[in-house]
């Protein structure tokens, strides 16, 4: 009897088994072909050409624009939009041989025209390029041929080539320009599908890629703005991944789930305290000194990062080669910090506002370095801002006493050398070296003036330097292809692909 | 001792030791919550840190004492509002009728129309973020509470013989209004108070939950909670505490509020007696 109604079970149970097995194996096995991954911020408008917003190179650089060159996910720069290039024996004049059969999404041709009006507009008086200093620097462009584009610039600049990989430099369509904000139109292997505004960007195929063919057809790219939304997202499968996900102390959690892949790279993110050092007392030389000796790194980077972070001491990332370690320039040191409050008059301390960003790095270490500098009687008023009042108030308005945030464009040590940066800092010998950086093309001797430049402004204490921001990405294991580190801004799918 | 008694025993303990704890924060906590200790960061509970530690190292009892401040104050204000706008309108429509009372109970179903806490949000969400936003917020959705409670209880009264005699002697409406109605309400109104009071710590803490309410460096229990979300696997206790002093505090004021009721029914009182 008991053997009998054993034997039923077991049939039984190898019958459901044989319906779990087909309903495995059913369906879904065609090789998944869209990607939806999450950004924490909305970007402005898709036009990366006008706006110093990184969320806009995030989801449109490399994906639906592209430039000349590009930066390649090591930080070296590929030719792209250019087959090749020579470069004239004074620096100063770049011939491109530019590739010939691309298109515009809209159909019409990529030619000499284009990067002429490109650049060109980079420069214009009413650019509203991020990085319209570097612009400035090209004297003229030349159409030589449909294919070929020689750039004469007023003296030679090092990182030229780099530059031009950036999304500020991506190559526009004069036709399309005026509308690429609201409706992007690139050369790129992806084109613009929709944008729901406060939801998420659409990317799909480009069916005339000129180069090998991505393999993703579609790509969404949805903001989510809070941390315990973006991971129940994650958990529930509703996003394949964060390129960068914002609540470091959920990375544990991912790391210990099979499904998913936590890698954590670097960023060219120098997280700083951003100071005012035109307005009153920060223009004093021993209170941002007494502030850097305040300032505890460590706290910083374990509170708020949760120990995903590296220390630094001067505005430079420490995988760069020229990076030379300024942490130890003011150490934490309470009593020397005293002493240099009572030096600039200010024993009894002062009352300051530190405005901050959304991003955690901010709001979190906001909250740390307001302890951290209450120990000697720096009164800060923290105030959260949104990203469009920040940019509004601080990036632009310069009206701010500190702030908090990360620098993520590469080699960006040279916006100390901007007259009408928000640092407000002005410093003739750094502007002088700046200068001769630009006129250097040698690796080495360029890494000895980077280096240089580090020693100045850590010295001159311009910030309160905090720590390089850690890529901690988080995606599906089976989503390959996403970048490890970001030397550049920007999320490239161009060689992303579900694994089986 | 009966159940209404009880109640309101258990009740104004409670509310009373949130009440002292937030008071004594004023000048005292176990530790500075203002200075982060982030090397002791998530400790359990111990002998120096009664309740452990939170993600920068803070004291959470600390930590719970201060934000009972912060919720006892939106609160408080925004009940001050309610009962100082409400309660003038409701005796007003009461006792002028007509035109006037029609427009401030038409005005009250308006405002009731809308979901309160959905209004908050609404409110602050326009006026950003913000502890005075949300007191604001959370006044504003008590006036027609107070105006219809006062209103109706005044109407009830308005019959009786003594406020009759009160006319008769002599006396205008608002004296009638302030020496005879006022202290025959009051006993109801302070019902309706500590109803509002503990809807008043919940809304704070909502607002506070989703990012409309307390902003850092401001603690607060509801602030506290949003911070402890995405800590919740690794660190439940940061969710916990303040989600009981919530639930512990809204408890005892919801005791206290039927006890009152119960000890303030004439009805009840004459049978208990």
């Amino acid at each position: 009897m008991m053997q009998y109604r054993g034997s039923h079970l077991r049939a039984a149970a190898l019958a459901g088994l044989s319906v779990l097995a087909f309903l495995g194996a059913g369906p879904a096995e065609a090789a998944k072909t869209s990607v939806t991954l999450g950004v924490r911020l909305e970007p402005p408008h898709l036009d990366p050409t006008a706006g110093a917003a990184a969320a806009i190179d995030e989801v449109v650089f490399i994906n639906l624009f592209e430039g000349l060159t590009q930066v390649d996910r090591d930080g070296s720069v590929k030719p792209v939009l250019a087959e090749s290039w020579t470069i004239s024996e004074d620096g100063k004049t770049y011939t491109f041989k530019l590739r010939d059969g691309v298109k515009f999404h809209d159909g019409s041709d990529f030619n000499a025209d284009d990067v002429k009006f490109s650049l060109e507009r980079g420069k214009a008086a009413d650019s509203a390029n991020a990085q319209k200093a570097k612009f400035e620097q090209i004297e003229a462009v030349e159409v030589v041929s449909p294919t070929e584009v020689k750039v004469t610039l007023k003296q030679p600049v090092g990182d030229f080539l780099t530059f031009l990989g950036t999304g500020d430099a991506v190559i526009v369509a004069p036709e399309t320009a005026a509308e690429n904000k609201a409706k992007p139109v690139g050369t790129g292997p992806f084109r613009f599908g929709q944008w729901v505004q406060g939801d998420k960007v659409d990317l799909t195929r480009s069916p005339d890629y000129w180069g090998t063919p991505v393999k993703l057809e579609k790509a969404t790219f949805k903001v989510i703005a809070d941390n315990a939304a973006a991971f129940s997202a994650m958990m529930a499968g509703d996003v394949d991944g964060f390129p960068i996900f914002n609540a470091p102390e959920n990375l544990p959690q991912f790391a210990a789930d099979p499904r998913f892949a936590v890698v954590v790279g670097t960023t060219e993110g120098e997280t700083i305290l951003s100071t005012n050092n035109a307005r009153e007392p920060f223009s004093n030389l021993k209170v941002r000194q007494a502030i850097a000796h305040a300032i505890d790194r460590k706290a910083i980077i374990d509170g708020a990062m949760f120990g995903y972070g590296t220390p630094i001491g001067s505005h430079f990332a420490p995988h760069h080669p020229a990076y030379k370690d300024m942490t130890s320039t003011y150490p934490q040191d309470l009593e020397k910090a005293k002493a240099l409050m009572a030096e600039a008059g200010l024993a009894n301390g002062f009352k300051a506002t530190l405005k901050l960003p959304p991003p955690t790095y901010a709001r979190r270490g906001g909250e740390i370095l307001a302890s951290d500098l209450k120990k000697i009687g720096i009164e800060l008023e923290l105030i959260p801002l949104e990203w469009a009042q920040w940019l509004e108030q601080v990036f632009k308005g310069k009206d701010y006493d500190l702030t908090i945030v990360s620098h993520t464009e590469a080699n960006d040590i040279n916006i100390y050398a901007r007259d009408d940066y928000y640092f407000n800092y002005q410093n003739p010998e750094l502007k002088a070296l700046m200068a001769k950086l630009e006129a250097t093309s040698d690796p080495a001797a360029r890494n000895e003036l980077y280096g240089e430049a580090q020693e100045i402004i850590a010295k001159d204490a311009v910030n309160g330097y905090l720590f390089q921001l850690a890529k901690t990405g988080v995606w599906d294991a089976k989503l390959k292809g996403l970048w490890e580190n970001a030397p550049v801004q920007a999320n490239d799918l161009t060689g992303v692909y579900w694994e089986d | 001792m009966t159940r209404a008694h009880t109640s309101f025993v258990i009740g104004a303990v409670i509310s009373g030791l949130v009440a002292l704890s937030a008071a004594v924060s004023l000048v005292w906590t176990p530790h500075a919550i203002d200075t982060l200790n982030v090397a002791a960061k998530l400790q359990g509970p111990s002998a120096a840190h009664l309740l452990g530690t939170d993600q920068y190292g803070r004291d959470l009892l600390s930590m719970l004492m201060v934000g009972a401040r912060t919720s006892i104050a939106v609160a408080l204000v925004a009940v001050g509002i309610g009962l100082g706008v409400g309660l003038p309108l409701g005796l007003l429509a009461a006792r002028r009728g007509g035109i006037l009372d029609e427009a401030v109970m038409r005005f009250n179903d308006l405002v009731f129309a809308f979901p309160a806490l959905l209004s908050a949000v609404l409110i602050t969400a326009l006026m950003g973020p913000g502890a005075f936003n949300a007191i604001l917020a959370i006044g504003i959705f008590n006036i027609p509470v107070f105006a219809r409670v006062a209103r109706g209880a005044a109407l009830a009264l308005s019959s009786r013989e003594y406020l009759m005699a009160a006319r008769v002697a002599g006396k205008g409406e608002g004296r009638v209004t302030l020496e005879h109605i006022l202290p025959n309400i009051a006993s109801l109104l302070i019902v309706q108070a500590s109803i509002q009071f503990s809807l008043g710590i919940l809304a704070e803490a909502g607002l506070s939950y989703v990012g409309l309410g307390a902003q850092p460096p401001l603690t607060s229990w509801g602030r506290m909670l949003n911070e402890a979300q995405t800590m919740m696997a690794f660190a439940p206790q940061l969710a916990l505490y303040p989600g009981l002093a919530i639930i512990i505090t809204v408890i005892g004021l919801n005791l206290l509020g039927d006890g009152l009721r119960d000890l303030t029914d004439p009805r009840l009182r004459r049978r208990t007696a």
